[in-house]
């Protein structure tokens, strides 16, 4: 039944991750290729001293990227589920409710880590090259708040589309904004070190959220 | 678990609101402050502001009751408006019996800033320092960054990402023959080739010692620099202001600060109170004859009047913070507040600040409203009521809207 989930969900987001990757891949080597340019006009020194002197990893424009994929790949999950009730087929299944609610998280969240693991490599695999690893290891730790935001994201964005009411839709939407934002506080490098493990807790209690949501839908709430 | 989902989402919502609520407020009732810009004048011997009269025309003032024309303003303190004086050719022969010339205004004044967002900063753990003799007149930006390890010191060439083993070697050798214990707890240094001259970098090792170590044509300068038994550094700030007198300010764990010449690096406390950089901040504006220190914390700022020449304390005006009436009206309405970010360092995080039990009283009130627009008995919702008087509107709002009505 796993296997048969997992496909179901591979459906659903077969369009999504393709587009996804080259997005996300591509503005990942658009970034990457920006500093190889400073490197062959001004030289890798030059590239050395700007992320000491002006506070900067050079791959600030990926900052929004994996929230970007977390919502959109939540939004092709989860908003069929809920159109014409579908939802409720799939809770008829031969299978736990809250174990399908979960797979079906489970295979979204993978397809994430993936991307976002691919995206790591590519960063880390051109940085420590060029870059004393003090200085890579600040460009890696400056995005893992990026990447947290985009597994947190999807959890969240799901929690509102298995919702089953507009009026808790708007708050958790408000909720949601709230939380993103506390992703997005600071350019400064490793300015999140500190908020690491609040961020690792809150992503775990995001993924029990769309339980609540589906408890509702299944208590009947309505608008 | 679903009731765990409830209460955990309930909470969510009470710590978005306990972040957003007060900062939405200060931001829709900020008001400006602003503190006129004061002096120690070496003329009249007190401090003097510039502020501005009630027609928008600048009036100076002593604490004394004295006020002064713009133009008076500069006579009062020459070692500040030298340029100003000297254009006018009222730039004084003699201060305090002592000759002066523009050249000396010039040389002797200085500037220092440091401020907790200054300090509390992600540190990147690898440091440069500048060949302090370089061929030319005009220094270099190095070509190479250093880290200190247990095993010694290492260079590392920046255009080639490699271990430049030979100066490695060369430093370690020098800095384990005068005794340096790896790795340093502390490097401080300005190495920007946009100064005069190059003081090199001030270095704590393992064991809490000083050194002086400085690049000279290619070869390491490496001092141990002598300090009082029991002196443990707390921040260095090295420092290269045209008169060359001082290596550096430092203060010490205990919340002193101190004045390092340069010629013999000995240590001179400039008694100006409890200091300690990472939550206050310090501005030096400095002359020949006195300095003028200014440490602002929390909106609470201390002005200090040094005489430069004995690093004693002159004269002392401390200004209390004063909170605005919005403020303390916030007092009544939140708990406490939420911020991850903060005015004092680059880091986010966490942090709960401004308690107000006053706040107690208003979440009582909104837990009683609850209990009548929720038509739950004290015994149903004793729970709820007793979160809402803790953490005020930050619950009563979410439980509104999030609790189905019954």
């Amino acid at each position: 039944m796993i296997k048969a989930i997992l496909y179901k969900e591979w459906i659903k987001m077969r369009a999504l991750l393709p587009v996804a990757a080259v997005a996300v891949l591509g503005f990942t080597v658009y970034a990457l290729l920006r500093v190889e340019r400073a490197v062959d006009f001004r030289g890798a020194a030059h590239v050395w001293q700007i992320m000491i002197d002006k506070e900067t990893v050079f791959i600030e424009p990926l900052r929004l990227l994996p929230a970007l994929a977390g919502i959109a790949a939540a939004l092709v999950q989860f908003i069929p589920e809920m159109s014409q009730r579908r939802l409720k087929l799939t809770l008829h299944l031969p299978f736990p409710q809250r174990g399908m609610i979960l797979v079906m998280a489970a295979a979204g969240l993978g397809a994430l880590a993936v991307l976002f693991a691919a995206q790591a490599a590519m960063v880390w695999g051109y940085m420590h090259r060029l870059l004393a690893p003090e200085l890579t290891a600040r460009a890696m730790m400056t995005a893992v708040p990026w990447w947290a935001a985009g597994l947190t994201l999807y959890m969240l964005t799901a929690w509102i589309c298995l919702e089953p009411t507009w009026r808790r839709r708007v708050l958790y939407l408000l909720m949601t904004a709230g939380v993103a934002r506390m992703f997005f506080l600071s350019d400064v490098p490793r300015a999140y070190d500190g908020m690491l493990p609040w961020m690792a807790a809150l992503w775990l209690f995001s993924l029990l959220l769309p339980l609540l949501s589906v408890d509702r839908f299944k208590q009947g709430c309505q608008d | 678990m679903i009731r765990f989902l409830k209460t955990g989402t309930a909470l969510l919502a009470a710590l978005l609101l306990a972040w957003l609520l007060p900062w939405l407020f200060s931001f829709v009732t900020a008001e400006p402050a602003w503190r006129p810009f004061t002096l120690y004048s070496c003329v009249v011997h007190s401090f003097a502001s510039l502020d501005h009269g009630d027609d928008g025309s600048v009036v100076g003032r002593d604490m004394r009751g004295n006020t002064y024309t713009e133009s008076q303003f500069d006579s009062i303190l020459p070692m500040f408006y030298y340029r100003q004086l000297a254009a006018e050719g009222r730039f004084p022969s003699q201060i305090e019996g002592v000759p002066v010339t523009v050249r000396d205004a010039e040389r002797s004044g200085f500037i220092f800033r440091t401020s907790p967002s200054d300090v509390n900063r992600p540190a990147v753990g690898i440091y440069q320092i500048l060949e302090s003799m370089p061929a030319r007149v005009d220094f270099d930006a190095p070509s190479d960054v250093f880290r200190i390890t247990e095993s010694g010191i290492e260079f590392v060439d920046m255009e080639t990402n490699t271990t430049d083993e030979a100066k490695s070697r060369l430093f370690t050798e020098v800095m384990r023959r005068k005794g340096f214990r790896f790795p340093a707890r502390m490097v401080a240094g300005n190495p920007t080739p946009k100064k005069e001259y190059d003081n090199g970098c001030l270095v704590v090792d393992a064991a809490g010692a000083l050194y002086h170590m400085k690049q000279m044509r290619g070869r390491p300068f490496f001092r141990a620099v002598p300090l009082p038994d029991g002196f443990s550094v707390g921040r260095i700030f090295v420092t290269e202001y045209p008169d060359r007198r001082h290596l550096a300010f430092l203060t010490d764990t205990a919340g002193h600060f101190y004045a390092m010449r340069a010629d013999d690096y000995s240590l001179h406390e400039v008694a100006v109170g409890s200091f300690d950089p990472t939550t206050e901040s310090m501005m030096i504006i400095g002359d020949m004859f006195y300095w003028t220190v200014n440490i602002e914390s929390g909106g609470a700022e201390r002005l200090v009047a040094v005489d430069a020449r004995d690093y004693s304390v002159v004269e002392v005006r401390e200004s209390p913070a004063e909170p605005s009436r919005w403020e303390r009206a916030a007092r009544f309405a939140f708990p406490f507040e939420l911020s991850f970010t903060s005015v004092d360092d680059a880091f986010v995080r966490p942090r709960v600040a401004a308690f107000s039990p006053s706040a107690l009283w208003a979440g009582a009130v909104l837990a009683a409203l609850y209990l009548l627009l929720r038509r739950r008995s004290l015994r149903g919702g004793v729970w709820r009521a007793a979160g809402i008087v803790l953490l005020g509107i930050y619950l009563f709002i979410p439980l509104l809207l999030l609790e189905p009505r019954r």
